[in-house]
């Protein structure tokens, strides 16, 4: 049990996917603007990014690996991906046509975003058991969504600051985040 | 744009100048940052990103007709995944070293979004030809700037650039290797670039 929490923590703040591998920086710069679509990103993240897991684990290690197809894991995995997506679209559309319309495209371009992907791949190259990669996943779909909401605070100062105008726009957010970085740094003494 | 004012040399230097995908459209951060510990890790993951761009874009642009608008995201999830998985399958035969050094990315290369970018706002409205020169412009312009960020970012680290040593060792800012360090590098050649470009961009 307390194993679990340690990886817990690691994979949410001290491994911070983001911060720390660079998984989905695309997202953390596209989806900061405000605080409402940063939370939309990193609860959709965390749901298809822990039911993806929770499917493909076994798939690629008693299908995909027991009949030495492994060459074929990105591919199954993504569209794995796809089908939970749609699903999940589905059920959206069952309780409302306008949230279904809102959620749409977020949803859809989840499936080609690197930090699902990512979490999912890993899990599967570095061997974790199944129990440690659904926390893996869940937790690390979690550090995520803290360093987007994060970041959508900062930005939220960044629009009052004088930035150096070629800084303006993109260059000052990584400058953030790898400020960011280097004070989730710190979290690696909390272990 | 119509397809009559645009010709395969608008292509290239868009590609490479006006709308390069890196300092300009900022996309594809994520294997940008993570590889370019050095300069070759940096050209080899450009040439291994072009080459699937300019095949993906070939396919899509041809199957255009038949991907529906509405599921289009799934038609480039197949078609670009099966690119990288073939791509990979021919490094992982002929470059095994390069295969090993750039790891989980090799993969991750199928949820590209400079790939999908393109594939979304020109391939799949345009003829194959224009699409291929796209994919050529496109892949020249990153891997150029991610060559550029792997190469300073060796410098800093370790002295060296591609293995030859220019500063001697002792004298190295280990942060250039570790992610904060390529944000900054990144963030440092996109300002460079607004500030040639005279106007600020995105």
């Amino acid at each position: 049990m307390t194993k679990l929490i340690y990886a817990a923590i690691i994979s949410a703040f001290i491994n911070n996917l983001v911060l720390t591998r660079t998984f989905g920086t695309n997202s953390l710069i596209r989806d900061s603007r405000d605080y409402g679509s940063a939370i939309r990103l990193g609860v959709s993240i965390l749901i298809i990014t822990s039911l993806s897991s929770v499917i493909t684990w076994p798939i690629g290690r008693y299908l995909l690996e027991k009949f030495n197809l492994s060459a074929l894991e990105t591919i199954v995995f993504l569209l794995i991906e796809a089908a939970v997506v749609w699903l999940l679209l589905a059920l959206v559309r069952k309780i409302s046509e306008k949230k279904y319309q809102q959620l749409s495209p977020l949803l859809t371009l989840t499936i080609a975003n690197s930090a699902v992907l990512g979490i999912i791949l890993n899990n599967v190259s570095v061997g974790y058991s199944f129990v440690r990669s659904t926390v893996f996943s869940i937790f690390g779909a979690i550090g995520f969504g803290i360093t987007l909401i994060l970041m959508a605070g900062i930005r939220e100062r960044i629009r009052y600051n004088d930035v150096p105008q070629p800084f303006e726009g993109v260059p000052i957010l990584l400058v953030t985040a790898a400020l960011m970085a280097i004070a989730f740094y710190g979290f690696t003494g909390l272990i | 744009m119509s397809e009559k004012k645009d010709n395969i040399f608008r292509r290239l230097y868009y590609g490479v100048l006006k709308e390069n995908p890196t300092v300009v459209l900022c996309l594809g951060l994520c294997p940008t940052l993570a590889v370019t510990t050095s300069a070759k890790n940096g050209l080899a993951m450009g040439i291994f990103t072009s080459v699937v761009l300019i095949l993906s874009n070939l396919f899509i642009s041809l199957l255009r007709k038949l991907i529906p608008q509405t599921e289009r995201i799934l038609g480039f999830v197949v078609i670009i995944g099966t690119f990288t998985t073939l791509s990979q399958l021919f490094l992982q035969a002929y470059f095994p070293d390069i295969n090993e050094a750039l790891g989980i990315f090799i993969p991750l290369t199928a949820v590209n979004t400079v790939i999908y970018d393109r594939a979304e706002k020109y391939a799949v409205s345009h003829n194959a030809a224009l699409s291929i020169f796209d994919g050529i412009g496109m892949g020249i312009g990153y891997t150029l700037i991610i060559t550029i960020l792997g190469a300073i970012r060796e410098i800093l680290a370790m002295g060296t650039v591609f293995g030859y040593r220019l500063i001697p060792a002792g004298y190295s800012i280990s942060i250039a290797a570790l992610a904060p360090g390529g944000f900054i590098i990144l963030a440092c050649i996109i300002a460079i670039a607004n500030k040639i470009n005279g106007g600020r961009r995105l």
